[in-house]
C-alpha cells in the first residue's frame, strides 16, 4: 500500500494538476452554440445585457463569443486592450461594447484567442467580423455565420455565406449585404 | 368654476409638452431613421435631380474599381478638389501619411485616393507578413501587428477580392437634393450609410467635392 509521504505527494500532485487540466479540457470555442446565440437574440435584445447602447453591434458581438465561451479577461482599467468581460451594465470592459476597443483587444490576443484572416473563405461561424468606411474609424461589428440559406436580404432564399448583427439587426444575411465597395474588413477567427 | 381655465392651460401645456418633446426627439434622429416614404422616387426626380442621382452612382462604380485594382486614376472622373470643401483633420490625417504632405488645396478626391493608396499599402506589406507567418506555421502576433501599424501610421486591413453583387444599384436611397448655384447637396443611403454629399458643377457634368458621414448601417 502507499505510504502516507506518498499519498500527500500524490494529493499535492493532483490538486496542482487540476486546474492545468480543468483549464485545457475548457479550451475549444463552441461554434454551436455561439451560432445558436446569435439566431436567437439577432432580433431581440438579451435584458441581461441590454445597457442602453446607442449602437448594440459590438455588444452583440461580444454576447455571441461569450456564448461560444470565449473565457472573459477581467482587470482593473476598463479601457486595457488586453482585458474584455462583461459582469453588469456598471461594470463592463470597454472591448465588450466598443468596437475599436475590441479590435485593440483581437490585436493583442493574435495569435492566442484570435487569428486575423485575409478573408471569409477562412472564418467559421462566431467569429467577428469588423468594418471601416472613409472617414470613419472601425466603427461596426457583426458575427459570421458560415454558409447556409440566407433569411432576408438581397440573396434571401440563396445558399451562401452569412453574417448576423445588432445596430440594424439583421439576421442570417449574405455577408457581404448593404458593405458599399470603398469598406475595409478585419476579420478575426476565434482560435480558442 | 374657477377650475376650468387651470384645467384648459393644464391641458394645453401637457398637450405642448407631447408634441414638442416629440418633435425634439424626432430632430435628434430624423437623419439616421429616415422613413422610405421619404425617398424621392427616380421617376418623380426632375431632369437635374436625376443627373446628380445618376453622378453618384457612377461615382461607386469609380469605388468599385477602385477597390478592385488599387488603381486610382478613374476617380478623378467622379470626386473633384474643391477648395470650398475644406477637409477635417482626420482626413487631412489620411492625406499626410498617403503622400507624406497635405497642402491647403487637397480635397475630397485627393482624400479618396489617399485611402486607397493607403489601403494598398496596408494590403501589401500585411499579405507579406501573413505568408511568411503562414510558412512558418504560425499566425501574425501582437508584435507584427505593431510594427505594421508603427510603420504605416494606421491599422491596415486586407484587400477586398469579391466584385460587389449585381444589385447593388438597387440599394441606393434619394432623399434631398437641393441646388445653389454650382453646388448641390444630396441626402442619400448607399445601403450601408447615409450621406450628405456636395457635389459642384463643371463643364462635363457634377463631381462630389465632399461627403459627410451620417450615420452606419450596413
Amino acid at each position: 500500500m502507499l505510504t502516507k509521504p506518498l499519498k500527500v505527494l500524490l494529493a499535492c500532485v493532483v490538486l496542482l494538476t487540476l486546474p492545468v487540466v480543468s483549464v485545457v479540457a475548457n479550451r475549444g470555442y463552441n461554434r454551436g452554440a455561439a451560432r445558436n446565440y446569435a439566431d436567437t437574440w439577432c432580433k431581440g435584445r438579451n435584458p441581461t445585457y441590454n445597457c442602453g447602447y446607442s449602437n448594440d453591434c459590438q455588444n452583440f458581438l461580444s454576447q455571441v463569443l461569450n456564448a461560444g465561451a470565449l473565457p472573459q479577461l477581467k482587470c482593473a482599467d476598463k479601457w486595457n486592450n488586453s482585458c474584455w468581460w462583461f459582469t453588469s451594465c456598471s461594470d463592463v470592459s470597454g472591448s465588450w461594447y466598443n468596437v475599436p476597443t475590441f479590435n485593440a483587444h483581437a490585436q493583442y490576443w493574435n495569435g492566442v484567442r484570435f487569428a486575423m484572416q485575409s478573408s471569409f473563405y477562412y472564418l467559421g461561424a462566431g467569429d467577428p467580423i469588423l468594418s471601416r468606411s472613409p472617414g470613419g474609424s472601425w466603427n461596426h461589428a457583426a458575427v459570421y455565420m458560415g454558409e447556409g440559406m440566407a433569411q432576408e436580404g438581397t440573396k434571401a432564399g440563396q445558399y451562401c455565406q452569412l453574417r448576423s448583427q445588432h445596430t440594424t439587426d439583421r439576421c442570417r444575411v449574405w455577408v457581404l449585404d448593404y458593405y458599399p465597395p470603398d469598406t475595409q474588413f478585419q476579420l478575426w477567427k476565434v482560435i480558442w | 368654476m374657477k377650475r376650468k381655465p387651470f384645467l384648459v392651460i393644464g391641458l394645453a401645456m401637457i398637450g405642448a409638452l407631447l408634441v414638442l418633446g416629440f418633435e425634439a426627439k424626432s430632430a435628434l434622429h430624423s437623419e439616421a431613421h429616415i422613413p422610405s416614404v421619404l425617398e424621392i422616387k427616380v421617376s418623380d426626380m426632375s431632369q437635374e435631380e436625376r443627373t446628380i442621382a445618376s453622378a453618384i452612382i457612377e461615382a461607386y462604380r469609380q469605388l468599385e474599381y477602385a477597390t478592385l485594382t488599387f488603381d486610382t486614376s478613374k476617380l478623378s472622373t467622379a470626386f473633384v478638389d474643391d477648395l470650398r470643401f475644406h477637409l477635417p483633420d482626420e482626413l487631412r490625417r489620411e492625406v499626410e501619411i498617403a503622400f507624406n504632405n497635405a497642402p491647403d488645396k487637397v480635397g475630397y478626391l485627393t482624400y479618396m485616393e489617399a485611402w486607397y493608396n493607403n489601403w494598398e499599402r496596408g494590403a501589401n506589406l500585411l499579405e507579406e507578413t501573413w505568408e511568411k507567418a503562414q510558412k512558418e506555421g504560425k499566425e501574425i502576433g501582437l508584435d507584427d501587428l505593431k510594427l505594421l501599424e508603427e510603420e504605416l501610421g494606421f491599422i491596415p486591413a486586407f484587400r477586398r477580392t469579391d466584385p460587389m453583387p449585381p444589385e447593388w444599384e438597387d440599394w441606393f436611397r434619394f432623399y434631398n437634393i437641393d441646388f445653389h448655384e454650382d453646388v448641390a447637396v444630396c441626402l442619400y443611403d448607399d445601403g450601408g450609410r447615409l450621406w450628405r454629399a456636395f457635389l459642384v458643377k463643371k463643364a462635363e457634368g457634377w463631381y462630389i467635392a465632399n461627403r459627410i458621414l451620417l450615420e452606419i448601417h450596413y
